[in-house]
């Protein structure tokens, strides 16, 4: 059966579409899909994608997080050991967060971070072989928004979750955001930090984000709308 | 068992909105989630399922030697696994504290009870008994497994259906389902086991998700435990038939007797769901449909395997709400009859705009006087 894009395709099939635009340019070929010798294997259920030029893709459904080099990652600190933390993040092993891996952090001056307090940090090193790495600075030595994530509250969804709402053209923060103020961080591991003024504020952003992954852009207004409307008849 | 992690702002979050009132997913203290009880194709194997937490239960019967101190008595097995299907941070095969727990909690509950007619699984005395045995596999953890696999337990033996059996001098004749219709077993009661989880200044929460009964049973930054599950065993009758607390200790009579009182009402209701699920059940067997686990599993749906509520959801929020109000939405644009406004919208100063009413309308701006209360 011929595979064609936008197609619901499972693993073992093959797609020879990609294979005929490999003769003609550089195709970039990304997660789900495997090149075998000649052939172009699908290796996740899923739908087939394609970005113009000639990148492809199998957008699937996945909660556990498999740990990829420059991803912003939520992780709960679980131990110190030595020089660094150990921080979770959901893979299959606990990754490494260094000490000196903090802004103005020196070996005399250690970062205040305590055993089980949330980390928003970078995957550094991320390989099937070793370790993860993670890092709270930038290459030039600056926080940015990294580091260690005080009060609010931390909740698991899916992945494809995560970069839906990450995704520019996602009207859920847009509408969200002029409700009431609040702080939210999406690590890729498929965690999501929430921080409002009060527990109730938090406990509807989290209401919506969760609301949202199976909601097109219209029902994904109407329901911030609803939301918004629930909050302001409660004001407690 | 690998340990799982839970985060101080997780901890402080729901200990704060617990005090405050609210639970992460708009239950009130004493709701419970949503209780669903479906029977298998074979008698004695039934999916219950509390929320999204998900047990299976097998009841199997065989014929043994009676114990040496109870002749004239069958058997009842209880056997509960859990496998890292239920949850990730269990291990395959491997009896954990939790197990244990489980399991000796279930048999205090049916069998020290004494609920199931024991000298009625008898065939010869001192020869042969039927042994039951109830297989109890957790699908899924989300908490409050106790009460899951108490209400499964139960479900499954009430459904269950054993061989007859006749006697015709020396021998003894068990017959196949075909030849004569197996016989229900003897409960005299029904007890069912329902989960509180105690948290500081006495707060007591009826049915605990995985996150609360974590946070619950965890250290607090002094490094002791400071609240505790409570485990209310009642039948029908509303009497007691275990009580069994884990955690920090209760310094407070009161919280027993409110969470028996509690517990009273919901171990009834729960009861009468069981016994009209082996009702209908029963009916539909009569007409000989077919039953099986497949009708739990909706399939062409994209969210037919996805959970059905929102784990954090505000107290009235409703998922249906969404559709309804799209569907309204479109109603009303198709008849547009609006009515004429009360208010003018007139510039005043340069830049801005005020609302001024028109003749005869009162001055005063409308608030919809659907202002819900705080209960």
């Amino acid at each position: 059966m011929k595979i064609s894009i936008g197609d619901v395709v499972l693993p073992g099939d093959y797609c020879e579409e990609i294979s005929q635009v490999a003769e003609k340019s550089k195709v970039i070929i990304g997660p789900g899909l495997r090149k075998e010798v000649d052939r172009v294997y699908i290796t996740k259920p899923g739908v087939l994608k394609k970005r113009n030029p000639s990148t492809f893709w199998v957008d699937s459904y996945q909660k556990r997080y498999v740990p990829s080099r420059g991803e912003n990652v939520i992780g709960v600190v679980v131990q110190k050991a030595g020089d660094i933390f150990r921080v979770e993040v959901g893979g299959s092993i606990t990754a490494a967060l260094s000490y000196l891996s903090f802004e103005g952090a020196t070996k005399k001056n250690r970062p205040e971070v305590q055993v089980g307090d949330v980390v928003y940090a970078k995957m550094l090193v991320a390989s099937k072989d070793m370790e993860p790495e993670l890092v709270c600075v930038d290459s030039h030595g600056k926080k940015g928004r990294l580091g260690v994530l005080s009060d609010g509250f931390v909740f698991k969804c899916s992945l494809n979750l995560i970069r839906k709402i990450l995704n520019p053209n996602c009207p859920l923060l847009e509408s969200l955001k002029n409700e009431w103020p609040f702080e939210v961080a999406a690590g890729m591991n498929g965690r999501i930090w929430i921080k409002a003024n009060s527990m109730r504020e938090t406990i509807a952003v989290g209401n919506a984000i969760l609301g949202a992954e199976y909601l097109n852009d219209e029902e994904i207004r109407s329901m911030c709308n609803n939301i918004a409307a629930i909050l302001a008849g409660h004001v407690s | 068992m690998k340990e799982v992690f839970l985060s101080n702002c997780e901890k402080s979050f729901i200990q704060k909105i617990i005090s405050e009132g609210h639970r992460l997913d708009g239950r009130n203290y004493n709701d419970s989630r949503k209780l669903s009880i479906t029977f298998g194709s074979g008698y004695g194997s039934c999916i219950v399922s509390l929320g999204e937490t998900k047990i299976l239960a097998q009841v199997s019967c065989e014929v043994v030697q009676p114990k040496q101190i109870r002749p004239n008595e069958g058997i009842l097995y209880i056997n509960v696994e859990i496998s890292p299907m239920a949850a990730p941070q269990f291990e395959a095969n491997r009896q954990t504290d939790l197990t244990v727990y489980l399991n000796r909690l279930l048999e205090k509950c049916y069998k020290d009870s004494k609920c199931i007619d024991l000298e009625s699984l008898c065939i010869v005395v001192e020869e042969k008994v039927w042994s039951l045995r109830v297989d109890i596999k957790v699908l899924n953890h989300d908490g409050n497994l106790i009460e899951c696999a108490s209400i499964a337990t139960l479900a499954s033996l009430a459904h269950f259906k054993r061989p007859d059996v006749t006697r015709s001098g020396e021998k003894v004749i068990i017959h196949t389902l075909a030849e004569k219709d197996p016989i229900p077993t003897v409960l005299y009661h029904y007890p069912v086991c329902s989960t509180f989880a105690i948290f500081s200044n006495n707060i007591l929460i009826s049915d605990p998700s995985f996150i609360e009964e974590s946070v619950c049973t965890s250290n607090s930054e002094e490094g002791n435990i400071n609240g505790g599950l409570l485990v209310v065993g009642m039948n029908q009758y509303k009497e007691l038939c275990l009580l069994n607390l884990s955690g920090a200790a209760i310094y407070n009579t009161n919280i027993v007797h409110r969470a028996t009182l509690s517990a009273a009402d919901k171990c009834k209701s729960i009861v009468d769901l069981i016994k009209k699920a082996i009702i209908d059940d029963d009916n539909l067997r009569q007409k000989r449909a077919k039953i099986n686990f497949g009708d739990i599993i909706t399939s062409d749906h994209l969210q037919s395997l996805s959970r059905k509520d929102l784990s954090i959801c505000l107290k009235n929020f409703d998922v249906k709400e969404q559709t309804l109000q799209n569907e309204t939405a479109d109603s009303m644009d198709v008849d547009i009859s609006m009515e004429p406004s009360k208010y003018d919208v007139v510039p005043s100063l340069p830049q801005t705009a005020e609302l001024k009413a028109k003749k005869g309308a009162s001055t005063w701006i409308e608030i919809s006087s659907e202002s819900e209360e705080e209960d």
